[in-house]
């Protein structure tokens, strides 16, 4: 009401200070809501890209670790098949009807025998493709038929159990698991060291989680990350991208103790709506 | 001198309208679909009409009066109508819907019951807060909304910064029209008049960053041809 009666030159100041500061909020709102907006969606961006490098990361490994294993298998095939099959050819040539009959059992004796370890060698890598057991039996049973395997090398000693494992995971995540498992465990043999390697499953919170300890040299999380987003380490990058399909957690730690490694890994229980889709 | 430095800014005012319904007719087959020039195109007509008659045509003072607070009204309806559009909150919306209503009721009953000298000073602050409190809150949406491009390429951003501006720089002319003296409101009608010139430089923009917009998403839809 003063203002409002206030004189001429009073109004005066009043109209242009008002004015000046309501032009000056206006425009200083307008630009720190221009300028926040920005700044979120270049920070979305910088996110979604460095996103993007990771999953080309992990394409890339992905592609290079396939390529390992077709590499793998014709070696295998080549090396060790291809030739065994030969000499079984060798043994039963055409000549073989022209020797006498004791020749001729030996021949195709020697030929039985090189194809039984031809059968037995295909049957290798076709149980390194796929674990017979994992698919017949499952998770537990595969797991602690690899356990056993490594525990008669007599190199290390190895064992797992499994507590909570009644109702089992699907099948593709059952392989997953068992294949990330195996990648875990093949890297400690070759680096740390460790004099034993333990599993254990139990069930939280809904997920099922595996946990291996082992007492040599390892990695902790902080390790794993740096590994993951570098070059190198491309068993690690593997086993992230069949964690991220199956929408689980790994986790690198060292004991509290800090005696031992401990690697936990964590997989969501079975979703009946859910697809292994990324 | 005063009076030519009038003159040159009443000019200014009519040839910004004319500006944007130039604008609007040129790009009246692209911009056909959207409401919101249609309204400001229309906002600027009706600005330049009732400015040219309440100058040239000897209307009655009780008369002028009248035809400026209906003014009010109109201007009031059209910023919000633009608003509401760009609005996506759907009880925001709703919200908008009421207090427009209840400034409606409330600027039909102080026109009829009160006198005032020479504008409707309080609608036009009721008008320019309410104005003002759905524009900041438009603002707000987009700026949560990071799915969306960025604010500055979207056309309502610059019709809607055009109202702000406007409406924050006459807001104190206006509320103080009835106590100032005839030669300091002219004056600041010539700084209300650059203001106004302002906002329909914006409203300009928008048509242009509308054509823009539209150019890329034309060639955003463009899928080669496979066999």
């Amino acid at each position: 009401m003063y203002l409002l009666q206030a004189t001429s030159n009073g109004i005066s100041v009043v109209l242009f200070m008002g004015t000046l500061g309501m032009l000056v909020l206006t425009i200083g709102l307008i630009l720190f809501i221009i300028f926040h907006q920005r700044k979120v969606i270049r920070y979305q961006l910088k996110l979604q890209q460095m996103e993007q490098e990771q999953q080309k990361i992990l394409l890339n490994a992905s592609i290079r670790l396939q390529e390992e294993e077709r590499q793998r298998l014709a070696a295998d095939l080549h090396d060790d098949a291809g030739p065994l099959l030969a000499t079984a050819r060798l043994y039963l040539n055409e000549n073989l009807v022209n020797q006498d009959k004791a020749t001729q059992l030996q021949s195709i004796y020697q030929a039985r025998q090189i194809l039984d370890d031809t059968i037995q060698l295909i049957r290798n890598i076709s149980h390194s493709l796929m674990p017979p057991t994992l698919k017949n039996f499952g998770l537990e049973s595969a797991v602690n038929d690899m356990f056993q395997k490594i525990s008669g090398s007599g190199q290390i000693n190895a064992s797992s159990r499994f507590h909570e494992y009644k109702d089992r995971l699907k099948p593709e995540k059952e392989l997953i698991v068992y294949r990330v498992v195996q990648e875990l465990v093949n890297n400690i043999l070759k680096h740390s060291n460790s004099s034993f390697i333990h599993l254990t499953q139990n069930m939280q919170n809904g997920s099922c989680l595996l946990r291996l300890h082992h007492d040599g040299r390892g990695i902790v999380q902080t390790d794993f990350e740096k590994l993951n987003k570098s070059n190198i380490g491309l068993g690690l990058k593997n086993i992230s991208s069949r964690l991220r399909v199956a929408h689980g957690n790994i986790l690198f730690e060292k004991d509290a103790s800090q005696t031992y490694y401990k690697v936990t890994i964590e997989i969501p229980r079975d979703d009946p709506y859910e697809s292994l889709a990324v | 001198m005063t009076k030519t430095i009038e003159n040159l800014f009443a000019i200014l005012h009519y040839s910004v309208n004319t500006i944007i319904i130039i604008l609007f007719i040129s790009f009246y087959g692209k911009v056909k679909q959207e409401k919101a020039f249609l309204a400001i195109a229309l906002y600027c007509l009706i600005d330049s009409i009732l400015n040219l008659t309440s100058k040239y045509v000897g209307l009655g003072f009780t008369l002028r009066l009248y035809i400026w607070s209906t003014f009010t009204f109109v201007e009031y309806l059209i910023f919000t109508l633009i608003i509401w559009q760009s609005i996506k909150n759907l009880s925001i919306k709703r919200m908008i819907i009421y207090a427009s209503a209840a400034f409606i009721v409330f600027t039909t009953i102080y026109n009829i019951a009160t006198n005032f000298r020479r504008i409707d000073s309080i609608p036009i602050g009721v008008e320019t807060i309410l104005i003002l409190v759905f524009s900041f809150y438009f603002l707000y949406e987009q700026m949560n909304d990071t799915s969306s491009l960025f604010i500055y390429s979207k056309y309502q951003f610059w019709i809607i910064i055009g109202f702000m501006i406007y409406l924050a720089g006459s807001f104190f002319v206006f509320i103080l029209a009835n106590f100032m003296g005839a030669g300091l409101l002219q004056q600041y009608w010539i700084m209300t008049n650059a203001i106004y010139a302002i906002m329909i430089v914006l409203f300009a923009i928008s048509f242009f960053v509308y054509d823009k917009g539209n150019k890329t998403n034309i060639h955003k839809n463009l899928r080669p041809y496979l066999n």
